[in-house]
Formats: C-alpha cells, structure tokens, sequence
C-alpha cells in the first residue's frame, strides 16, 4: 500500500471516535437518499401496477374493422402481446331498471384477452369456450336483473343503428324525444350458460353513459373472420412502449384505423405519456428532498474531515517537508472519503432499503386503503437498478464535496506552518471594533464575547453555518411537507357527506320518500341530512362584472372584447329546514332569502378543476367582487345550435335572480367547488316550489338526492336500506361516499408519516451538527479559556461571556438562515404550482420553533463541552502546547 | 565542487509598516563536503535561511542554487520532489509521523516516491544510528535522543545534496547532544555528506569545517576554522 493511504488509515482507526461518527453520518445520509430514490421508483412501480390493475396490461388499442390491418398488426415485430375482443353486439336486457343502459354487450375475449383486461371475479370462474359467459354485477346492482351461476340464457344479438350508423359502447342510448331513435337490429340468436359474475369494467372499457352492460365470452382466436360492420379491438403491448406514439403514427398512416385508445394511465406513469405531469411532480420533489438531505450530509461530514484535516495539520506540513507534493496530499484527503464511503455507502443503502421496506410493510393497510380495496395491489418495496445507482452516485458527490473542501485546505498548509506549529486558526490582525453600547449593555464579558466572534472568523463562520443549515432544513422540510399536504388535500376532492341515495324519474317526492327521509334522519348513526335537487342554467355576465383572468380566458374562446361571457349556473335548491341552517350558519337575513317574491341564492364562487392546458389543477373564481348582484338566468338548453337564428337567444324567457351573499363554505350534499366556468346558487326548495317569479318556469332535472352525514356509516347504510325497504323504495342508488373518503384521508396519513419522520431525522443530522462544531470548537479554544481565567475571570463571568456568545451565534444563525429559507419555502412553492394551484404562505409555526430550538441546541452544547473543561487545571492547560 | 550557493537572498515578512527583514541580501556557496555551521542571536533570521535553503518558505528574491538547480524556477510539486531526493532536514522536535514506526518513518522519503526500500541500505544505517531492534518502535516509545536518531535517519535514507539541520540538539542533554553531532560528523566524513547546522552552541558549532554567523539578516562573519 502507499505511504500516504497507510499513513491515512492508521490515522482513522487511531481516531476511532470521530470516524466512526463520521461513517454513521455517510450511512445517515445515504440511507436517507436511498429511501427517497427507493420509495420514488417504489411509488412509480405501485402507480403503474394499479394502473394495469385497474385497465389493463396494455398500451395501445386499435379497433379494427377489416382484416388487411389485422394481418399486419398481429405480426408487427415491434408488437410484444396481443389481445384480441370481438365486440359491438347488444341484445336487450329483459326486465332492466335502468332506461339509460337497456342492453347488454357482448365482448369476445380470446385467451391472453382475459389474462390481460382487468377482469375480477366474485363468484365462478372465467369463460372457457364460446357457449359461457360472464356476467357483471353491475347487471344487478344497476340493471335490477340478477343472473345466477348455471343460468341458461338465451340471447337476440344485432347492431344498433341511428341513422345508418352502426354505434357503439362511446354512443349513449338516444331516445325517441330526443328526435331520433336508435334501433337494434338483430342479426342471430346464442346460447350462453352464465359460469361467473364479475366486477363492472373500468370506466375507460366500459364508460358511465355506455348503454349496454358488459358481458363476457370466449373468442376462438384461431379463427378471427370480419362480418360487416363487425369491430375487433386489437390491445397491443409493445416491446418498447416508449415507441408507441410513433408506432400509432406509423400504422394509422398505412391502415384504416376505425378508432385508437391509448391506456394513458399506464404510459403516463411509466414516464412515456406526453403529458406526465406526474413523474414531473414525482422527480422535482423527490430532488428537492434530496438536495435538502445533501446539504443537510454535506454539512455533517464536511465538519468531520474538516476536523480531520485540522488534526492532521502537522502530518500534512511534515510530510510536505520530507517531499510530499500538493497532489499526494489531496489525495490522501480524497482517500479516507474513499475508505469512509466504501464503508458507509454500502450499509447506508442496505439500510435505506431496508427502512424503507419496512415502512412501506408497516403501512401496507393504509396504501391499500388510499386507493380502496377495489383492485389487489399492493405497494411493496421495488428498488429499481436506477435508483439505486442515483442514491449511490449522490451519495459520492455528497462524501466528495465534504472532502475536497478540507482538502483543498490541507493543500495549503506550508511545511513552515507545520514545523512552526502555529494554531489552526489565524485571527485577523485587523483591528477589530465593538461599540461602545455593547460594553455597556453586555459589559466587558459581552464585550470580550463579540470581539471573540469578530475576530476568530473561520471559527466562528463554522458554527453559524451549521446553525444556519439546521434552520434552513427545518424551515424547508416543514414547508415543504405542508405544501405536500395541502397539495394533496388541494387534488382529492373531500366530500362533506358519507351517504348519497339517488331518487331518479321524480318531478316531485313522494310522501313516502319525505317520510322516509325523516326515519332516516332519526336514526342514532345519522348526524345531518339534506334533500336537493339540481339544475343547470346559464346567465351572460358583462366584461367589467368579472375577473380579468377569466374574461381573458373567455375570448380565446371565441368571444370578442367587449361581449357579455356566457358562464354556467349549477342551482341547488335544498330543503327548506337545511337551507334555514345553512344561512344561519352565514348569519344571513333569513326573511330576505327566505321571500319568494324576489328569489335570493347564496352563491359559491370557487372553481377548482383540471386545467390540461396547464396540466395542473386551478383554483379560481369568476366574479370581480362578491358583492350582492342581480342576475338573470337562461335556460340554454333549448337552443338549437344547428340553426343560424340569433334571435333563439333573445326569445328565450329568463327569470332575475338576485345573488344574496357569497360564501365559502356550502350545505351537506353541495361540493364545495364547481367546474370551470361555472358558479353555485344554494336556494331554498320550498322558496321556488312557492314562488311566483319566472324562475318557476325554468326546467329541473327530475332526480332527487339525500345525503347524509353519518358516524359510521358503513354500519348505518343496512338501517337505511331496511326503511327505504319497508317504505317501499329502491336501495340500488346509495352510495357509502365515506369508503371514497377514507381513501383519500389515508393519503394524507401516508405523507404526514413520511414528512414528520423526514424531518425528525433531519432535525437530528442538524442537532448532531451543531453539537459536534460547537464542541469542537470549545476543545480548540482549551488554552484561549485557561489563559482568561489564568488573569482571573470569575466563574459567573466566564459563564456570562459564553452565553452572550452562544446569543450571538444564534442571531447571527436566524439573521442568514430565515430569509433563506423562506427563499427554499418559495421555490418549493413553484414546484407544488407545476401540479397544483395553491397559494403562497410561510410556515410561520416552524420559523418560531427554530428559533426556539437555535437557542436551546446552542446552550446545551456549550454548556455540555464546557462541563469537561471546568475541571481541568489551568496550569496543565496552559502548559499543554507541544503535544 | 559547489553544492550549494545562494544569491543575493532576502525575505521579507509582512508588508509596510508591520514589514520585518528576515534575510537581507545574503550570498554564499558551500562545497561538496563541507560541514557548515550557522549561528547567531534568535531572531536573526538562520531558520529562515535554513528554511529557504530546504524549500520550504520561499525568499522574497534571490537565487538557491543546489547541485546546479535552481529551486525556486521547481514547479509545486517539482520542488516537493526535489526535496524529497535532494534535501534532507532535521528539526529541533524531530517531527515524527506519530502513527508510523521507526522503519517508516525513516523511509519516508523513499515510500513517497513509490520506490522499494533498498534493506542492505536501510540495516547499514539503523545500525550505524544505533535504532538496531527498533524498527517496529512508535516514536512516543522511544526516547528524545533516539527519536532525533530517526529523523536524522530521515534525513540520510535517500543520500541528499545537502543535509540541514536546525538546532538538532536543542531539545537533548549534553550526552545525547554529543551522540548526535558525532554521528552528523561521521557521515559527513565517511560519506562525504554535506552538512548546514544551525545552532547556538559554540562548542557545536566549533566542531564545524567553517562556520557562518549572521545578525539582522545578514553574513556577519564567514570563516572557514579547518581544511
């Protein structure tokens, strides 16, 4: 081995203390890199998997029609799998409920098919052969028409047609008021034994408005032949997915593509998908925690060879005396981070990997619970090659950084300096200047304290920036774990109700449903209740009534400067005895919002949406002043937008509507936002049912809603469906909101653990820190402490010269770290306003407890490291030169 | 044959008014060979001579010539290898790597360089410093004398140019002292080795081929005592 890495390691190992220190604090650092690069590629890996359990194994689709692009298709070389469904026949669905979805569809799954579409199984088992099938249970669920294992089933298969079109799921039934009427034309009858019911398809294979319900049978793949007008639905998935925009391209050009689906999901999470936001998100927070935990390392370790570097001082002279050149000496430096790192490294990221599986086992309920149990996917601990090899390389550059800058300063110790034995640290000869009002106010102590500060520099630049960076990741990680939080409570929309029972093709309730509700009410599980239905309006708003933004926004829309905006109107008449509570609440007028003369709504301005062309959600709102107004609203829907007669709008009859008061907050069973370009009226039902304005003659929807806000609601929603039951009324339509919820809640436990444990571990990296310069700093000052007390400092004094030096390092510490790290708290905020629009605000609460803590870490370290040298002798003290 | 010369040597310490004139002017040449004593009052500026001689300060002009070298005209890590090969020093507080043994530190030089420790030549000298059996030895278990042994030891492994010694006894009794000065003596009269010792010590300093005294930085008196 080399003279100089020999002389290297025995020094570490005489000084077993520090590097051993120094070693646990590589492993801290790259064990907290590689947990975050770990859970990042483990969350990516989760995302992706519920993603394909939740749609599919595939990326791309293409529905076919002839088979010249079939041929080809299938024996494309970039083509890794392929799944075949034969698919656009219906037969009606005998007895349905639901007169918006009367068929069922037929899909012909082929063998890989079944392995790759998000097939889940409640009872039975899959279709084997042509003549079985598989049944959802949203037959029964929605449709009302229940099937059971071993039912033989007898179905009249055609097309549907509308004016010469064939259509398909994407087309939803249209009835005969609506001026046209779709027909089914049957074609052939099969017989079908029922051998499984399964979960409904995903919304992306089977949509909320498509007319049929899927059903499932084999397809013989060995002999795929296209009738007319017959669709096969070709999922691809590619070897290399990342081509598979080019890959569309390229077989859209050359063959007739009836349609293209792209699973945007998987792509965008798997990184490949044009708009992927998220892995945007994903990486900017995952680099700004890990920068924060560099600094936070590099702080910590660059103190140790920092010190290192000092004690070899002499070392390094003597050896450049007998002929050790500059380059020997940095790389001896360069060779214990080497040595340190081969050691720390390999445990840190062993442990990071181990902590974070831990972890994420540890919380394995509540991930499964943040999405819902609705698809089995676990979040389990996937370590990608990528990330461990980033969590490696920063974990170099972090030990490299930490050393090169000793280092460099080990390259300019002389060997004059060394043979002089003169102190680490110079002070400057310049004269250094506290005024008088320090003398007065701290006295001498104080005095001789500032001027101790002043004049020791590099000393005392150390402490402060430890203390400095302690602040600043504080401050940053509880930013930035707050701005995590209100992000995600910011996407997932929270419900203000656990309940939701639907009443569909009701122009007015029942008694029985009013009695019913009014059971409901008093059950003992049940806190609140309301009753709503809904319309939709529309009013014309003038340029100077609303935000600039908006209008702005409007124009591009095709409207000129100038024009009044047409925006949407979402009413919710509430019941009578809620809406009485809901204004109260607001400490409104009640006799003004409750007169039926002259309508009054509390409007919620408050537009919270997904903008794609920002790709981020966006909060806004559309009124310049929430001040009361008249407006008048329309019912659009009447316009026929085929014909050229302007005059359509200014026949239509509107009815004036005075907007009250604006408000935040909204009834149980209101949402708390509305869509983009839209505004909420609450008004009160009994008010319009009673009214003689023209807002009488506006058009309701005829479905009614009751929503509850219950304590448990899963054990409250049998109560429920036993009076609805009693009362003779549907149960189809509850929904338990509440399981939804739970989801989203977890989420946020989910951050909050890893956020508060991200900052305790940080605080404590810090804490070490600062107690390892503090004390060192005192064990160089050993002599300096023996002289003034050698000329008779008392001990008082000499404590009351520390404290005011530890006051001075704090200050000077909060001076530099608040701004700063307010500064990080704004660029954290521009990170969250990729994904999320939310507000600016500083974490005014962390700010007060770093200040506290700068202080109390300060004191305690001084006071610790000073307990030693009390004891000590002066005289031995001062004696102590040459060692 | 010369060795060693200086020219027109001066340094200066600090700058305007705090300036102090370490060396003013100096000029002299030593032959192969020669012992040469320096001596003079503290503060007169002989380490810092010793030093700039060594490569290890650098004067604030002026020439050191060793072996035909101009070192001051060495890059960096020219000189430090220069140094390591052509220069030996010892020190008053011997200056011992304390975690390396006797062996390694004598060799230090030469494990510097990368090379193999020529042993025919290390044993010769441990047994000639009289360190026989203690090469294994950490230097805080050996005595002062013993230590100055090593790093004269140090000093002599690679055959300099030139070997300086500043106050090599200072720190030693009157027997080690002897010990010591007799054994520089010895190699510089069997090996023909060159020798600049710095010290206060007439009866050291009388010992020498030629001796050199200096005051306020500059060559009081320059005689050479013995051919």
């Amino acid at each position: 081995m080399n003279i100089m890495n020999k002389i290297t390691l025995k020094s570490l190992i005489k000084n077993k203390t520090r590097t051993i220190v120094t070693i646990i604090g590589v492993i801290l650092s790259a064990a907290m890199i590689t947990a975050v690069t770990a859970f990042t590629s483990s969350i990516q890996q989760y995302i992706v998997n519920y993603s394909i359990a939740k749609i599919g194994d595939w990326h791309i689709m293409f529905g076919l029609n002839n088979s010249e692009a079939y041929n080809e298709i299938i024996k494309d070389r970039r083509v890794a799998e392929i799944s075949l469904v034969k698919e656009g026949y219906y037969a009606y669905l005998t007895g349905g409920i639901n007169q918006y979805k009367p068929y069922l569809y037929l899909m012909e799954l082929d063998k890989k098919a079944l392995d790759t579409l998000p097939l889940y199984l409640i009872e039975g088992r899959l279709p084997e052969n042509g003549d079985e099938v598989l049944i959802s249970e949203h037959v029964l669920s929605n449709g009302g028409v229940e099937y059971k294992i071993g039912d033989q089933i007898e179905l009249k298969l055609g097309l549907r047609y509308l004016d010469g079109y064939v259509l398909n799921q994407y087309n939803p039934i249209t009835f005969e008021d609506e001026g046209e009427k779709e027909e089914l034309k049957i074609t052939g009858t099969r017989k079908f034994t029922v051998v499984g019911i399964c979960k409904r398809l995903p919304y992306e294979l089977e949509g909320y408005s498509a007319p049929g319900y899927s059903i499932i049978t084999r397809l013989d793949e060995t002999n795929i032949t296209f009738e007319e007008n017959e669709r096969i639905s070709v999922y691809l998935k590619l070897k290399n997915p990342r081509k598979v925009y080019d890959f569309e391209n390229d077989i859209s050009k050359k063959y007739n593509i009836e349609s293209v689906i792209y699973n945007d999901d998987v792509l965008r999470y798997m990184g490949i998908s044009n708009i992927d936001r998220f892995n945007k998100v994903l990486y900017g927070l995952a680099s700004i925690v890990m920068v924060l935990i560099m600094v936070g390392s590099v702080s910590l370790i660059y103190n140790s060879f920092s010190i290192s570097v000092s004690e070899r001082r002499k070392h390094f002279g003597l050896l450049s005396s007998v002929g050790a050149t500059r380059k020997q000496l940095i790389n001896s430096v360069l060779y214990e981070a080497l040595v340190i790192g081969s050691i720390g490294i390999p445990l840190g990221i062993g442990s990071g990997i181990l902590g974070i599986g831990v972890t994420l086992y540890l919380l394995r309920d509540n991930f499964i619970r943040m999405f819902g149990e609705r698809y089995p996917v676990e979040l389990s601990l996937s370590v990608s090659v990528a990330s461990v090899i980033v969590a490696a390389l920063v974990s170099i550059i972090t030990i490299l950084i930490s050393a090169y800058i000793p280092a460099r300063r080990a390259k300019k110790i002389s060997p004059m300096d060394a043979v002089r034995q003169t102190m680490d640290i110079k002070l400057t000869a310049k004269k250094v200047k506290t005024s008088a009002l320090t003398r007065k106010i701290f006295g001498i102590e104080g005095d001789i304290a500032l001027k101790n500060l002043k004049r020791n520099r590099k000393r005392y630049r150390s402490t402060v920036f430890s203390l400095f960076i302690s602040v600043l990741l504080f401050i940053s990680t509880s930013a930035f774990s707050m701005y995590l939080t209100k992000g995600v409570e910011n996407v997932y929309e929270d419900y203000n109700y656990d309940i939701s029972y639907t009443i569909y093709k009701n122009d007015v309730l029942s008694q029985n449903h009013l009695l019913a509700f009014e059971n409901i009410c008093n059950l003992d599980g049940i806190e609140d209740g309301s009753i709503i239905r809904n319309s939709f309006w529309n009013a014309a708003l003038s340029k100077d009534q609303v935000e600039p933004s908006f209008y702005s926004r409007m124009l591009e829309y095709g409207y000129n400067d100038g024009d009044d905006v047409e925006i949407n109107i979402i009413v919710y008449s509430v019941d009578h005895n809620t809406f009485v509570d809901y204004i109260s609440v607001l400490g409104l007028n009640k006799e003004k919002f409750l007169n039926s003369d002259e309508i009054t709504a509390v409007a919620v301005d408050k537009q919270h949406y997904f903008s794609k062309d920002e790709g981020r959600y966006i909060n806004s709102n559309i009124f310049k002043k929430h001040d009361e107004t008249t407006i008048t609203v329309y019912d659009y829907s009447k316009i026929d937008y085929n014909e050229s007669d302007t005059s359509q709008v200014d026949n239509l009859n509107g009815a004036t509507i005075v907007i009250g008061a604006f408000a935040d907050t909204v009834p149980i069973g209101v949402s708390e936002y509305s869509p983009v370009n839209s505004i909420l009226l609450i008004v009160d039902d009994e008010v319009i049912k009673n009214t003689e304005s023209s807002v009488k003659n506006l058009p309701w929807y005829n479905v009614f809603y009751m929503y509850f806000k219950a304590d448990k609601p899963a054990e409250v929603i049998e109560d429920i469906k036993k009076i609805l039951t009693d009362a003779g009324l549907d149960t189809t339509d509850i929904f338990n909101i509440a399981e939804q919820v739970e989801d989203n809640r977890n989420i946020i436990t989910i951050l909050n653990v890893f956020a508060y444990g991200f900052i305790v571990l940080m605080s404590l990296i810090t804490i070490a820190n600062v107690f390892n310069t503090i004390s060192t700093n005192i064990n160089l000052r050993r002599r300096e402490f023996a002289m003034i007390k050698s000329v008779g400092i008392t001990n008082s004094g000499f404590n009351k010269m520390l404290n005011y030096e530890c006051i001075f390092y704090g200050l000077k510490a909060l001076l530099y770290g608040i701004p700063a790290s307010i500064c990080v708290t704004y660029l954290i905020y521009l990170s969250m306003t990729e994904g999320v629009d939310i507000r600016f605000f500083i974490p005014v609460k962390s700010i007060f407890i770093s200040i506290f803590s700068v202080f109390l870490v300060v004191f305690v370290s001084m006071m610790y490291s000073m307990r030693k040298i009390r004891r000590e002798n002066i005289l031995d003290t001062l004696k102590n030169e040459n060692i | 044959m010369e060795i060693l010369r200086v020219e027109n040597l001066t340094k200066i310490y600090g700058k305007g008014e705090t300036a102090v004139t370490a060396l003013d002017n100096v000029s002299f040449s030593v032959k192969k060979g020669e012992f040469v004593a320096v001596i003079g009052p503290s503060g007169s500026g002989k380490s810092t001579l010793l030093h700039i001689i060594g490569g290890v300060d650098t004067p604030t002009s002026g020439k050191v010539y060793i072996d035909g070298t101009d070192i001051y005209k060495l890059n960096e890590s020219q000189l430090a290898i220069f140094r390591r090969r052509q220069i030996g020093l010892i020190y008053q507080f011997y200056n011992l790597i304390p975690i390396l043994n006797v062996e390694e530190n004598m060799t230090l030089p030469i494990l510097l360089d990368g090379r193999t420790v020529d042993k025919k030549h290390l044993n010769e000298l441990i047994e000639t410093l009289g360190l026989k059996g203690r090469q294994k030895h950490l230097p805080n278990q050996l005595s002062g004398g013993q230590q100055q042994r090593v790093s004269i030891g140090r000093a002599l492994i690679y055959n300099p140019a030139i070997v300086l010694a500043d106050e090599p006894t200072g720190n030693l009794d009157s027997k080690n002292s002897e010990e010591i000065v007799n054994l520089l003596k010895l190699y510089n009269q069997i090996y023909n080795q060159t020798l600049i010792l710095i010290t206060h010590d007439e009866r050291i300093a009388l010992q020498a081929d030629r001796i050199i005294s200096i005051e306020d930085g500059k060559i009081a008196k320059d005689e050479v005592i013995r051919q």
